[in-house]
């Protein structure tokens, strides 16, 4: 079986540090996904889903972000069923209602893509890949097309389970 | 094809999800002695504590027996003929093609402690749970025996609903199955700062009072009063269905690589079976909730015709225990590297061997730590740069660009 899907490829190298992703990330994720200022600015700050890492001397640059895996750490260990992946999609969510902020999927994600423990809010989140918009908040806003968006087909994996 | 899975838990819904990926037509059938199976077992602390409603606790969707087309019996398993027959206590005769043993375990010292006694509960079912419910009331004493990660989040609960628990341990610190001293002392100080006491390297020897117990009494002569006592020691596995069928038994039921028993055709997975650990290469009983699924979906894959390969057990725990993030992996108790610090308190600790690492604490500052995780499984090396992995706040792109071995792209 194979599945055309959407993914976010980011090419490190082009990366400014700039940060405009995560802060697009989270107007988009906010109540206010129209209004920058509204976003920011009205009750308690949105959650952005994806991050950028900067290397200790601060050059170098990272965006760590989901990488939607096939078979998701965090989907395996979650103990309320909250991180579900759609076979449709490929998009692995979690459901902010069901999650109960145990923080096993942090423990499990090798990508380091998952966002919670340090936010105060008591719940996981991760990039769900805009999938309402025609382009990913965090592509549309890079300046320097560092974060691409690509359709890619994978083969839904039947032998590497487990 | 008839597949018939006993028990209904969550080693059942990998099975179920296993066995659907390949084989949409089959006949499942599940036995379960539970009237609401594939609830999560740790959420029954979150649902005590009133976090979470009871909707909550179901791991799966309401509709997931019925998208899947299984069949549920409510009863008990009580015979098991290896050559295709479950008879039920109720004497309904049950024949299958592939068999599914998946029937958990049973908390230690509860029938020792529990027999005739009102207000003396387990911590593992629903039932249990919906037991303590109408008993807690703010102010009720509850001796929480067993420091554990169930024990914990039993008096967690309990301190949310302004009962007064006390954690009672034979061990000299909370979490000592997956925590080594520093971690575990670091743990006990906070849970006694939020004053939940904890009675630790204090043997039990009864629970006096019938039909309600009033005090537990340890080896030394001192005790403990209380209005309710909770069973919170961990579980040993089912083993009676399998007695007397010739599958091999040791501490659980033991599996191959495909979670098969001794016996073709018969199949187990989650807290009753023994499977290959991943760092040591031992069979070992490690009952917890993911490696349940994990294990359930790998029997149901092969079950359904498909070759699939369990990778091995690894222990990887995470709980928030009173707003403390803990987290442990692999060979979380052996000798490594530390970094301590407070306000608030923080504790990491590395396990090395040969230049890889093989476990892992982190209390607090537990942001990024599958980095880590990650690491353990891959059994990435190190060497030189092990501080990196101390630092409160992992950096990932710092720790990427030491690792020979590229750990991304799963």
């Amino acid at each position: 079986m194979t599945a055309v899907v959407r993914r976010v490829e980011a090419q490190d190298e082009y990366c400014m540090g700039c940060g405009l992703c995560r802060l697009a990330c989270q107007v988009a994720h906010s109540a206010y996904p129209l209004s920058i200022v509204k976003a920011m600015k009205t009750g308690s700050r949105p959650v952005p889903r994806m991050s950028v890492e900067s290397s200790a001397d601060g050059m170098s640059f990272r965006s760590v972000r989901c990488l939607q895996c096939e078979d998701p750490e965090c989907v395996k260990i979650c103990i309320s069923g909250a991180a579900t992946r759609d076979e449709e999609t490929g998009v692995v969510l979690i459901d902010e209602q069901k999650c109960v902020g145990c923080w096993s999927c942090v423990i499990a994600c090798p990508e380091g893509a998952i966002i919670g423990p340090g936010t105060g809010r008591g719940k996981a989140y991760k990039c769900d890949l805009c999938l309402e918009r025609e382009f990913p908040a965090c592509v549309a806003a890079c300046p320097n097309r560092a974060l691409i968006l690509r359709e890619v087909e994978v083969v839904e994996s039947t032998t590497r389970e487990g | 094809m008839r597949y018939v899975i006993i028990g209904g838990s969550i080693a059942s819904v990998g099975a179920i999800e296993g066995i659907r990926k390949f084989d949409r037509e089959g006949s499942i059938t599940v036995i379960s002695d539970e009237p609401d199976p594939y609830y999560s077992r740790p959420l029954i602390s979150y649902y005590l504590a009133g976090k979470i409603d009871r909707a909550g606790l179901y791991y799966r969707k309401p509709e997931f027996y019925q998208r899947n087309r299984v069949q549920v019996i409510t009863g008990k398993a009580c015979n098991l003929a290896p050559d295709g027959v479950v008879t039920l206590e109720s004497g309904e005769k049950i024949p299958y093609d592939k068999l599914l043993l998946a029937v958990g375990g049973t908390p230690l010292l509860y029938d020792r402690l529990a027999a005739g006694r009102d207000n003396v509960v387990g911590f593992y079912t629903l039932e249990d749970v919906e037991r303590i419910r109408l008993q807690v009331m703010p102010g009720i004493r509850v001796a929480v025996i067993g420091a554990g990660l169930v024990g914990l989040k039993a008096a967690e609960a309990l301190y949310y609903l302004n009962a007064k628990p006390t954690v009672v341990d034979l061990a000299p610190y909370p979490l000592s199955g997956i925590l080594d001293p520093v971690g575990g002392e670091m743990v006990e100080r906070h849970l006694r700062s939020k004053g939940v006491e904890c009675k630790l390297g204090m043997e039990v020897s009864s629970l006096e009072g019938t039909p309600r117990v009033k005090e537990v009494v340890f080896t030394d002569g001192s005790h403990l009063d209380c209005d309710m006592v909770i069973i919170a020691a961990g579980v040993r596995p089912n083993l009676a269905l399998a007695a007397g069928t010739g599958i091999d038994t040791g501490q659980g039921i033991l599996v191959d690589e495909h979670q098969e028993t001794s016996i073709p055709s018969v199949y187990a997975a989650g807290d009753v079976a023994q499977a290959q650990e991943l760092l040591s290469g031992d069979k070992k009983v490690v009952p917890i909730l993911p490696l349940a699924w994990e294990q359930g979906r790998i029997a149901g894959m092969n079950m359904a015709g498909h070759e699939a390969v369990y990778r091995g057990s690894l222990a990887v725990n995470s709980v928030s225990l009173l707003d403390m993030a803990i987290m442990t992996a692999g060979d979380s108790r052996a000798e490594g590297l530390c970094a301590v610090g407070d306000n608030p308190p923080y504790y990491r600790k590395i396990v090395l061997q040969d230049g890889g690492v093989t476990g892992l604490i982190a209390i607090n500052h537990v942001d990024n730590m599958g980095i880590i995780t990650g690491m353990i499984r891959k059994r990435v090396r190190i060497e030189g740069h092990e501080s990196l992995l101390l630092q409160p706040r992992l950096n990932g792109v710092d720790v990427r660009s030491c690792l020979p071995t590229a750990i991304t792209g799963l």
